[in-house]
């Protein structure tokens, strides 16, 4: 544009194609932008359904139980299926396998013995073996440190005290994958693993916790 | 909840160490033995009950688990016939090795975890009676097959690269590309030359390496050829011929410590293109790239966008504003500062090969009048992190004037530039392309060892003495260090000195605009497939009312024709088709009795049958409810003429209401003009129809301003031309609640290709009267063809029934040619615009498979470029993007963003809210993609 032309005007112009009655699916969105899971949150749960409350990178959704099959020691490893067809294995309240989600953890092994949460009461390592894809990082192994910690306030935890829980972390010798936690509700009945966070990879992080919360009294 | 125990092995001969073998790793290992285990399926099973019922051995690699289809043997026994046959000859070793592989039927399989394929049943295979599962053990070398035929083992490493397996059996060459075979049969190339390196997944343990070096010279399409072949084997087999590779020393254990090299960064310079900081590089992004710059050096400041229409093609457009130098006069413009529009165009003219630089020709400021404008060529050459770039430049880029023109031996006339600057602007200034002094530019960029920091230096070429600016630019040096932080893949920061005194401050942003997707979390949940029909028709209404549900559509009927249902859609919104029939089809497949072999979608707007979809039902199902090997795969879904009306059973009917209103948000905004450089306006937009008979309709728009700084417009542009677009300030700033659209239209069709549109009112914000369209578009054909006449006139400032003096007469015959190469769509129209000028209007867009396109068009009539004012003639640039792409709950809309430099007389069209190509979109060829 010459100097002096000092006249001109652009346009940019943003439309949308279509009118205004097709902006449903916009206004639908910037809802559940603002208020992630609002629809989750008002699903009627079906009693004779087992629930899994679980967040990928802060985003939440229900999975349900579907099998639960024997590892490779006759433990028992949980099936939990999302409405997408994801699934996500949990094997004592840890990440066990993950299929159909953007980072899969396969074939997870862990030592047949690996003690019971209420039994760490300090530092235990174990050695963890993984796949991992879509990356083809196969045969990793990961030295793990189990041990108690502090309550834990920052979680992800919903409608339960924090308090009720005993809380245990692990980290890897090499710090990757980064560290997971768990608290876990251990009566003189038994141990029931309630929370679990682990970031699959540095962009992809998981939460999953036993829904709906059961009150203390409840579960005592 | 249900206990999966473990199942009776029925169905399944376990023929147990069928292929055995030794593996003998480097230098003396111990002996290891492996094996891998086929099992004959003797009864028809899923394949995920078979994964049950057969839990893998500790020692077996789920990641290479084969099915072998025996139905698939003959089709890769014919690809590995042919592929043998192009081998022979120069690579008749290779070919022979080729030749004694067999057969398998392998079948690339997406997941091999049974719960997961329980779940997806689409994805889970019906195992048949014959059929082979192929268990092989985890290996533990990779294996680099080379072109002499000979196989080189490697023991496997998790932290090195395909590279070091290369090296490792390799005699010094470097290839350029290597195609990698995972166990699963996935294929991946991956550059592996210092020019071309990227990078790549690790191979696994029983991956397959195929990478010929330049000197073998194979081509292609044959190493894809070999690569698809080695994937349907499995891990490689033990047998000889092989040889074992130089062992690749001790391993970190840790896949996540290999040695990644780092990839090209392609970072924008100052004026928006690739580039170092001042001087263009011939770099391009991947096409569907877009980004946004804004850049800052004393005086200037830039605000560029850019598009990458094609894999060759850069544009970048927007405005360069110079601090100390006034835009106008006080009284025209106060202080604000001058602001020069600017387009960029490079073009790749040699892609970068092992001996050869990329090489790129570039117009910068290519429709200014001058000032800023210059071309350029530059060729760039990689080596590792080091990317180098040398050019010569023309006009602005090569201002200093090192040398004489080169193209000066060719004639005289390319020594001399032309003195800058036309009356007008904004025209292509052909005559000084490449003319005058020339000055060398280039530069290096360096990316370290991290990959959130590059370092940049640049020779440039410009002489600021001669610059536009208000004060005298002092150039200290040519030299130009930059700094690039790359927070991350979507954000750089560049921090810069330049001419050796002045610091710069750039910040870039980008995506890749054909790579969005964004899944449909939002939708109803999809309705279960069963494999087979239920034994009794459903109730119909209900068909409909959850086809309405799923789709967010309305269904007009449901007819039963002979073996087929039909489904009509009214007045669909669609974005992407593909999902919307497969919700119709998951209705209609719960509820159509077995005699239902076809599900039509017709899709109707006001009364005509514009488009449809038919369902092959079993063909669909099947598809929905197994992964179907490849040579039993037929296309379930097709796109053809709607079928005449219906002449069978009316299962449902509804008739559509006769009103509808919706609420939407509008935004429009005016950039660069002397008031202000943003002026926009937010409104609400409430939309109403009432519909008068099955195909005529009353439709219109009120739009109310809610927020905007239309109290700064003051401008109203000069024009030679009746004032058909100059008056814009007065019909935005006139009234805040506005009448922008009421018209009466009427849709109708003659035969099942012939399309025609009457309408009459208030047909846009500016201009009302009456007018029709006719359209020839056959279903699925690349061309259409249409003509539109109206007879118009100018619409009060106000925007709501009144009209003022100018008529005329306007209208376009226009051909539609998607053109099947490269995803281009042209429209070329010629006709009467708004101004009385008659002339031609070109519009080219590039359409990416998941919608998005980007365009440009430009439009010249009989005014000369002093009548149409600055810009010479009317031309803009646009990139529409379906909602379906960006958000996670299924739409018709689309967002379009339109760039125009200059809102001017000459050249205008009307602005019709109708127009029978985008009425009749789902006829087109690319209706069903993506899938």
């Amino acid at each position: 544009m010459a100097a002096g032309m000092a006249a001109g005007m652009a346009a940019i112009v943003m439309s949308m194609g279509g009118c205004a009655s097709d902006q449903q699916a916009a206004f639908a969105s910037a809802r559940d932008l603002l208020r992630p899971g609002r629809a989750m949150d008002g699903v009627p749960l079906d009693p004779a359904l087992r629930y899994l409350r679980v967040t990928t990178n802060g985003k939440p959704a229900l999975l349900v139980l579907g099998y639960v099959d024997p590892d490779l020691h006759g433990r028992p490893v949980e099936v939990w299926y999302s409405a997408h067809r994801e699934v996500v294995r949990l094997r004592q309240g840890r990440l066990a396998g993950t299929a159909g989600v953007p980072v899969e953890w396969r074939s997870v092994t862990s030592p047949a013995d690996l003690p019971a949460w209420a039994g760490i009461a300090g530092p235990h390592q174990y050695e963890r073996l993984r796949d991992e894809m879509p990356g083809y990082r196969v045969g990793l192994r990961d030295r793990v440190t189990v041990r108690p910690i502090e309550v834990v306030r920052d979680s992800g935890l919903q409608g339960v005290a924090p308090e009720a829980l005993r809380w245990f972390e692990e980290v890897t010798e090499r710090g990757q994958p980064p560290r997971a936690r768990y608290g876990v509700r251990i009566t003189p009945s038994g141990e029931v693993p309630v929370y679990g966070e682990q970031c699959l990879a540095p962009r992809f992080c998981m939460t999953w916790q036993a829904w709906p919360p059961v009150p203390v009294a409840q579960a005592s | 909840m249900r206990h999966g125990g473990r199942r009776a092995r029925g169905g399944a001969i376990a023929i147990a160490v069928a292929i055995a073998g030794l593996l003998l790793p480097a230098r003396g290992a111990e002996v290891q033995a492996q094996a891998r285990t086929m099992h004959v399926i003797q009864v028809p099973q899923r394949l995920s009950d078979w994964l049950l019922a057969h839990p893998l051995p500790p020692q077996a690699d789920p990641l290479a688990l084969g099915w072998r289809s025996r139905g698939e043997v003959p089709g890769q026994a014919g690809r590995q016939q042919a592929l043998v046959a192009g081998l022979k000859g120069r690579w008749s070793g290779l070919a022979g090795v080729l030749a004694d592989m067999p057969a398998t039927g392998r079948v690339l399989l997406p997941h091999m975890d049974p719960r997961w394929l329980q779940a997806n049943p689409a994805a889970d295979p019906v195992l048949k009676a014959g059929d082979l599962m192929d268990v092989p053990d985890r290996r533990s070398d990779v294996v680099v097959l080379q072109s002499t035929g000979h196989l080189c083992r490697v023991p496997h490493r998790s932290d090195v690269r395909v590279l070091d397996y290369l090296q490792a059996c390799g005699d010094g060459g470097r290839p350029d590309t290597a195609w990698l075979v995972q166990p699963d049969g996935r294929v991946m190339t991956q550059g592996t030359a210092r020019w071309n390196e990227a990078p790549g997944v690790p191979p696994a343990p029983g991956a397959w390496i195929w990478a010929p070096t330049p000197d073998d010279a194979v081509p292609h399409h044959l190493s894809h050829a070999i690569a698809a072949f080695l994937a349907t084997q499995g891990p490689a087999p033990l047998q000889t011929p092989w040889s074992y590779g130089r062992p690749l020393g001790p391993s970190s254990g840790d896949a996540g410590s290999m040695r990644q090299p780092a990839p090209l960064p392609v970072i924008a310079n100052d004026w928006g293109m690739a580039g170092l900081l001042q001087t263009p590089t011939a770099r391009m992004r991947p096409a569907g790239a877009a980004g946004v710059t804004v850049s800052r050096v004393e005086p200037y400041t830039t605000l560029h966008a850019r598009l990458q229409p094609f894999d060759w093609l850069e544009l970048a457009f927007g405005y360069l504003s110079v601090s100390d130098r006034r835009y106008g006069t006080q009284a025209l413009a106060g202080d604000q500062s001058y602001k020069d529009k600017s387009a960029h165009i490079k073009v790749r003219l040699l892609e970068e090969s092992g001996w050869w630089p990329q090489v790129a020709l570039g117009w910068r400021d290519v429709l200014g009048t001058g000032v800023f404008s210059g071309e350029y060529v530059v060729a760039s050459k990689r080596w590792g992190p080091w990317d180098v770039s040398a050019g010569l430049g023309f006009g602005y880029v090569g201002g200093r004037g090192d040398v004489r023109n080169p193209l000066g031996l060719l004639s005289d006339r390319f020594d001399a530039r032309p003195a800058a600057g036309s009356r007008s602007g904004g025209s292509f200034n052909t005559r000084s392309y490449f003319r005058g002094p020339v000055a060398f530019f280039g530069g290096v960029q360096y990316q370290t060892p991290s990959p959130r920091w590059v370092l940049k230096l640049e020779v440039e070429g410009n002489d600021y003495r001669r610059d536009f600016a208000g004060r005298p630019i002092r150039q200290k040096t040519p030299v130009n260090v930059g700094v690039v932080y790359r927070p991350n893949d979507w954000l750089d920061v560049t921090l810069g000195l330049e001419r050796g005194n002045m610091p710069m401050l750039a910040l870039s942003a980008q995506t890749q605009l054909d790579g969005l997707q964004v899944p449909k979390y939002l939708d109803p949940r999809p309705l279960p497939v069963a494999p087979q029909p239920p034994p009794a028709a459903g109730d119909p209404a209900r068909t409909a009312r959850d086809i309405e549900a799923q789709t967010g559509q309305a269904v007009r009927s449901i007819d039963a024709r002979g073996s087929a249902w039909t489904v009509t859609l009214a007045e669909p919104r669609i974005g992407y088709l593909r999902p919307v029939v497969d919700r119709v089809a998951e209705v209609v497949h719960r509820d159509a009795p077995a005699g239902i072999d076809r599900i039509e979608l017709r899709l109707d707007q006001h009364g005509t049958h514009v488009a449809q979809a038919a369902v092959d039902r079993r063909a669909w199902v099947r598809e929905k409810t197994e992964l179907v090997p490849p040579h039993e795969q037929v296309a379930a879904v097709v796109n053809e003429a709607p079928s005449p009306g219906a002449s069978g059973e009316r299962l449902h009917e509804r008739v559509p209401p006769r009103w509808s209103v919706g609420v939407g948000l509008n935004y429009r905004q005016n950039l660069g003009g002397p008031d202000a450089f943003l002026l926009f306006q937010l409104a609400a937009d409430v939309d109403a129809a009432l519909r008068l008979r099955h195909d005529t309709w009353l439709a219109g728009t009120l739009r109310v301003g809610l927020v905007d700084n239309y109290d700064k417009f003051k401008y109203t542009a000069d024009s030679q031309l009746p004032r058909v677009r100059t008056y814009v300030r007065e019909y935005l700033v006139t009234s805040r609640t506005t009448v922008p659209t009421l018209q009466l239209t009427h849709l109708g069709s003659a035969g099942s290709e012939h399309f025609y549109l009457a309408y009459g009112g208030l047909l846009e914000p500016m201009f009302a009267g009456v007018g029709g369209e006719y359209l020839y578009r056959p279903v699925g054909s690349r061309w259409a063809f249409g003509i539109d006449v109206n007879a118009v006139r100018q619409r009060d400032f106000d925007q709501k029934f009144s009209l003022r003096d100018y008529r005329v007469t306007t209208g376009h015959a226009t051909a539609y040619w998607d053109t099947g190469l490269a995803d281009v769509l042209l429209k070329l129209s010629a006709g009467q615009y708004l101004a009385g000028d008659r002339g031609v209007t070109v519009d080219v867009s590039r359409i990416f498979d998941n919608g998005v396109s980007m365009g440009a068009y430009a439009t010249r009539t009989d005014v000369s470029a002093e009548r149409f004012g600055e810009g010479s003639f009317d031309k803009g640039v646009y990139v529409n993007i379906p909602f379906d792409a960006m958000l996670p709950r299924s739409g018709g809309s689309s967002a379009r963003i339109t760039y125009a430099p200059l809102i001017r007389d000459g050249g205008a069209r009307l602005n019709r809210r109708y127009e029978l190509y985008e009425l009749t979109g789902l006829r087109g060829p690319r209706s069903l993609t993506p899938d």
